[in-house]
């Protein structure tokens, strides 16, 4: 089975219509869509885009070892790390900045994509 | 008529696709986003993929096409009632207040008033604007206030739109005497 773009892609849809699913179970008093119309008894595919689609977001991974991972970032829920994996995405990060301070570069985000200035 | 809708495209990307002469964008499920009807274009306002609608509608400026645009529900169908022609301006004022979405429409040069005037005009509903123009006020440029933090805020935080919104009914007659 080849696991490319394709595939990833399908997963994380089949992932995020399993969790507006979820939300579908009753009927809504005064539900609104993301284009603020008045929905009496809304269908899954009403949710996406709205404030209430991102409340059964997963904030933790599946895997046992990275279960207590920071999955967005350090200001989501559980900042604690219990990750012992040094290859996690904030480790690497602040390998990527001990190694640019040694050599005396500095990191600048931008728009396009990640620049280097000497 | 599926092959004259491939003009309409405005990528090669494989979420665009034509179906029961109507052009759906894939976010999940396949969305609706441009219908022909009585020779008229017509563009729904529909949020959840704000980003693909900006896209079809600087294909279509350089198409030089005459398009109106219209809500997610009437967009299926094919007479318009008085009612539905009043949801069609409610969507075309709420749009504003999605500051992403008025940011790129009027980066482009896209004229959004002169297309809502046109719009009035050809269905002759211009007294169906006060109701709905008064609503978003209403709802959207009111002062709110949260006691317990004991702060005040608007729900459209750019104060330029908020002003734009304000002074919106006396550009639209404007642009009836143009």
């Amino acid at each position: 089975m080849v696991r490319n773009r394709a595939w990833r892609r399908h997963m994380e849809d089949k992932k995020v219509t399993n969790r507006l699913k979820r939300l579908c179970d009753g009927s809504w008093w005064r539900f609104e869509d993301a284009c603020n119309i008045k929905i009496s008894l809304p269908k899954w595919f009403d949710f996406i885009g709205t404030q209430r689609s991102y409340f059964f977001k997963n904030s933790s991974t599946s895997r046992w070892d990275t279960r207590h991972k920071v999955k967005w970032g350090k200001k989501g829920k559980m900042s604690y790390d219990w990750s012992s994996d040094p290859r996690t995405r904030p480790k690497d990060k602040k390998r990527y900045k001990k190694e640019l301070n040694e050599l005396g570069l500095k990191h600048i985000p931008t728009k396009l994509g990640r620049k280097l200035e000497y | 008529m599926n092959s004259d809708l491939n003009i309409y495209l405005p990528n090669s990307e494989e979420n665009w696709s034509i179906n029961h002469d109507m052009i759906y964008y894939h976010k999940y499920v396949y969305i609706p986003v441009l219908s022909i009807r009585d020779n008229t274009i017509w563009v729904s306002l529909d949020r959840r993929i704000s980003k693909a609608i900006i896209k079809m509608v600087k294909h279509l400026m350089s198409l030089n096409v005459k398009f109106y645009f219209s809500t997610r529900i009437t967009i299926h169908k094919k007479n318009i009632f008085e009612e539905e022609l009043q949801d069609i301006i409610r969507t075309y004022l709420l749009a504003l207040t999605d500051e992403i979405f008025f940011d790129e429409i009027f980066d482009s040069g896209f004229d959004y008033m002169q297309n809502l005037t046109d719009f009035m005009t050809h269905y002759d509903c211009h007294d169906l604007f006060k109701q709905p123009y008064e609503n978003v006020k209403k709802d959207y440029l009111c002062e709110i206030t949260d006691w317990y933090a004991n702060k005040t805020y608007f729900k459209i935080k750019k104060e330029y739109i908020r002003d734009f919104i304000r002074t919106l009914e006396r550009e639209i007659k404007l642009n009836m005497l143009i």
